[in-house]
């Protein structure tokens, strides 16, 4: 019994097409004239920004994050209703005051702040 | 060939690099249609829409799986749908007319070649496609029972039982090929 089967799917195993069959031409054909939408050549190909490199997503977003950060307190620095405690402790700690300085002055001479206890 | 390198340089737009793909596996493809489909279509006509399938497929190929599997997956899928639209059931006299014996062979041994491969490739095309496909990816390039579950994407106990199956149904219609 196993013997018949044995023969049966060597058989089928044997089985070949009886045609010489060469498709190479006509599919290089199609391959040419329809190309696959992600390469045609524009910026975005292999390039650094390339859609398909996920990574580039997150840096964005972290980037537009601090953008968003920044923006916010610019516009913070601006606009009438700061905080002026805030405000000092900004301006504070970009100008150099000198290490036994007691007082600050913001930019503009606007406002002096006592930096002592 | 290093499939790898090949299918990248294809991705990036070197497209005349698909012709390595089609001149490897071309052979076997062409061998699996004609064992999956029978005599009911044109094997040249598959086999390009093969090789047309998975060049839009492969975007998609993530090298999860060996090339030849996804080959493989593809080959199965088009025939499939391909006899679908032709359900026209195909007598045996049907595959006399279609099949022709090696030129190598004197008369007597053309008659009994003929006789017995026109009979196997009829009784394969009438098993139902799952089992036929489970036989035939079977005996295919010495593929194990796990190698044919990871191209028709099933379980292994299912393959198994789907060639037992097999092999039982073609030796009934075998047996009804002589009479």
């Amino acid at each position: 019994m196993e013997q018949n089967d044995d023969l049966l799917m060597q058989s089928v195993r044997e089985l070949q097409c009886p045609k010489l069959v060469d498709v190479t031409q006509s599919v290089m054909d199609y391959v040419r004239e329809h190309p696959l939408p992600h390469q045609h050549k524009n910026i975005l190909t292999n390039s650094f920004f390339a859609p398909n490199r996920k990574w580039v997503g997150y840096v964005a977003a972290v980037a537009a994050c601090v953008l968003l950060f920044l923006s916010v307190n610019v516009v913070m620095l601006f606009t009438k209703d700061y905080n002026e405690e805030r405000l000092g402790d900004l301006f504070v700690s970009v100008y150099d005051y000198g290490s036994n300085a007691d007082y600050a002055v913001d930019s503009d001479m606007d406002y002096l702040y006592y930096l002592g206890e | 060939m290093n499939e790898f390198e090949v299918i990248q340089a294809i991705l990036k737009g070197d497209v005349n690099r698909y012709e390595e793909i089609v001149r490897e596996y071309q052979s076997v493809v062409t061998n699996l249609c004609y064992k999956l489909c029978g005599t009911k279509l044109d094997v040249e006509e598959l086999t390009q829409q093969v090789f047309i399938a998975l060049y839009e497929a492969l975007p998609r190929f993530k090298f999860q799986s060996k090339l030849s599997t996804f080959i493989y997956r593809i080959t199965i899928n088009v025939v499939y749908r391909q006899l679908r639209h032709h359900k026209k059931m195909v007598s045996y006299a049907d595959v006399v007319k279609e099949n022709d014996a090696s030129p190598d062979l004197n008369a007597e041994q053309h008659i009994e070649h003929d006789e017995q491969i026109n009979r196997l490739h009829w009784a394969i095309g009438q098993l139902k496609y799952e089992q036929r496909t489970a036989l035939v990816l079977c005996v295919f390039k010495d593929f194990s029972y796990q190698d044919v579950a990871d191209v028709m994407q099933c379980s292994l106990t299912k393959v198994e039982s789907l060639i037992f199956r097999a092999k039982k149904n073609l030796k009934v219609l075998m047996d009804y090929g002589t009479k």
